[in-house]
């Protein structure tokens, strides 16, 4: 005899709880880890009225509180686009950096900062076009087989990745002397930009998405089983699909127009959540905002944190951790 | 959702081609409600082609299907699903959902958008599970069960959507012979219990003559034999249809008959 399966809604609450706390334990180290330092407490002397406090108050609650949000913001997009890609395609390795609608995000966007557009709407559209542009390239390649044909679309993705690659090095190369540091800087993952008005942006953006996607849960789940047995338990798939990948190319383009290309996340944090609490959506799309976001937010205390002077570029830490372990869990379960 | 009307399926005209080759050929039939109807014919004679179109998997070119007396296209998606399950020929396993989570998937038409389950739904799960005789395996993986089991969890899956009509895809293929009769066993109780339409593409002429009320024999595309198994299973018809020799004669277990393959001996003109 098997136990009752845990009920679904309690199953949730116990992960949001769990994760949430990870998540708010690893934001208060990032709001007291950093140059101007300030110790453990620091947040709680911030809070205190006296000359002193007023500028750990503004390091601790206009410089850093943005940029761990900004972080968090990073990292819950990407792990949240990395799942549904993997749901999508059925692949644990496909994922919006590895299927190039990252790479055709960045192009859009560093061709937004080359006309000399702001950050928004500017960039924002500019690089969500580009990961649509890469998208429908995709489906063009893949067109004629099955709709969603995985390893055709996952091979298709690295080419058109290699290709996004090699424009973005030409658009570079193509700069002016005074933009080239701002886009080289942006384009391996900045967080140190980060303003409360960008990270309200970008929250805005972002969250109806993660909405949207939750609400679609379920039907991915479905879709697992192939597209047939789905529709055949009244999902519709093309309607599905394109509203979860222009969903996710428009969340996910919005983070590059902000932090530049960040891989490796999507990768990791969906699938190690996938082999500690199951493939059931439902469950992962939240734990993969809660982790995800605490995953990118520790990435950024070690990338402000680990350098005696400056700091490493994010995307860098997030690679360099993310890589191994991912190649570690794949042995693991493979 | 068991509907009164009298007419399960009504396929009327019916053509289908893929790429300019014609899969489908002016197809007329009926399948009555509470039916066991069994479409048999030779590999490529159309018979996944026929059950993708009723299930509005493949869009319509020529011709019409009514599912209960209304166009699949004026189904909205969950109340067709609430209308027709489907236990297709094979499955792509890319997640390891557990036995139970695939059966409670079955009750997605029935539910919200995020499939919350009710203790009633839990219940349909697992007696779903109990009667396709998987309710031991209810907390196992999927992928690391053997191919006959898993087929078991997609039938007990589509039990547990509770359609009108229940279209399976070879779903025997796969099972020893314990298991074959046992799924054969449990179409029957579906129907004879439940009123359920079974639509059955079979390989197997014995098992179909041994439950079908009604078999369709498909022959590139063509009906080549429609009725009661009796009826279909005609050693003249059957011979020319698969090309090879056959010897029909009647089943000792009753009033059937069973179909005997003979060594050696082809009748495709394009052999020996």
């Amino acid at each position: 005899m098997t136990p009752d399966a845990p009920k679904l809604t309690r199953r949730i609450m116990w992960v949001v709880l769990a994760l949430s706390a990870v998540l708010l334990v690893v934001a208060y180290i990032g709001l007291t880890a950093g140059s101007a330092g300030g110790g453990p407490w620091a947040v709680i002397k911030s809070l205190r009225n006296d000359s002193d406090a007023r500028l750990l108050h503004d390091i601790i609650w206009r410089l850093r509180l943005p940029r761990v949000l900004l972080a968090a913001l990073l990292g819950a997009t990407l792990s949240l686009g990395g799942m549904v890609f993997q749901g999508l395609l059925r692949n644990p390795l496909a994922e919006p950096y590895i299927l190039g609608v990252s790479g055709g995000a960045a192009i859009g966007a560093i061709v937004g900062i080359l006309l000399g557009l702001a950050r928004f709407p500017g960039v924002w559209l500019t690089a969500f076009i580009g990961s649509l542009a890469t998208l429908g390239v995709l489906f063009l390649m893949s067109a004629g087989r099955s709709f969603l044909r995985t390893n055709t679309l996952l091979l298709s993705g690295v080419m058109v990745n290699a290709f996004c690659a090699a424009v973005i090095m030409f658009l570079i190369s193509m700069a002016q002397d005074s933009r080239l540091h701002n886009i080289i800087f942006w384009l391996m993952g900045d967080l140190a930009a980060a303003t409360t008005d960008k990270v309200g942006i970008l929250a805005a953006t972002v969250v109806p998405c993660y909405v949207v996607i939750f609400s679609r849960s379920h039907a991915m789940n479905l879709m697992t089983l192939g597209s047939d047995m789905a529709h055949s338990m009244g999902v519709n798939i093309k309607y599905t699909t394109a509203l979860l990948l222009v969903v996710t190319s428009l969340m996910v383009s919005a983070t590059v127009s902000y932090c530049g290309l960040v891989g490796f996340v999507g990768l990791v944090i969906p699938h190690m959540l996938r082999l500690g609490l199951g493939p059931d959506h439902r469950v992962l799309a939240p734990a993969c905002i809660l982790g995800g976001g605490a995953f990118m937010v520790l990435c950024d205390v070690l990338a402000r944190t680990l350098p005696a002077q400056g700091e490493i570029p994010v995307g860098v830490i997030s690679a360099m951790i993310g890589a191994p372990l991912f190649i570690y869990l794949l042995r693991k379960s493979g | 959702m068991i509907s009164t009307h009298p007419i399960a399926i009504d396929v009327d005209a019916l053509s289908h081609a893929f790429e300019g080759r014609s899969v489908l050929n002016d197809l007329h039939f009926q399948v009555p409600a509470g039916c066991f109807f069994t479409v048999i014919g030779p590999n490529g004679s159309g018979k996944t082609t026929l059950l993708k179109l009723i299930l509005g998997l493949l869009p319509l070119q020529t011709g019409r299907v009514r599912i209960l007396d209304k166009a699949p296209g004026r189904y909205a998606a969950r109340d067709l699903a609430r209308t027709m399950a489907y236990v297709p020929q094979s499955v792509p396993l890319s997640f390891a959902f557990s036995v139970q989570q695939v059966v409670m998937m079955g009750r997605a038409p029935h539910l919200g958008w995020l499939g919350i389950e009710s203790p009633h739904d839990l219940d349909l799960a697992r007696q779903a599970m109990d009667l396709s005789g998987i309710g031991h395996l209810a907390g196992r993986r999927l992928d690391q069960l053997s191919g006959g089991e898993q087929q078991r969890v997609f039938i007990a899956r589509a039990i547990c959507q509770q359609p009108a009509i229940l279209l399976l895809d070879e779903p025997t293929a796969a099972l020893d012979l314990a298991h074959q009769v046992r799924v054969m066993d449990l179409m029957e109780r579906l129907k004879n219990e439940q009123g359920i339409t079974v639509i059955m593409i079979s390989h197997d002429l014995n098992l179909a003559a041994m439950y079908a009320d009604q078999v369709l024999l498909l022959d590139q595309g063509h009906i080549a034999a429609l009725g009661p198994p009796r009826a279909v299973l005609d050693f003249n018809v059957l011979e020319k249809v698969y090309g090879c020799a056959l010897l029909v004669d009647k089943s000792p277990l009753g009033d059937y008959p069973r179909v005997h393959l003979v060594p050696g001996r082809y009748l495709d003109p394009n052999r020996d």
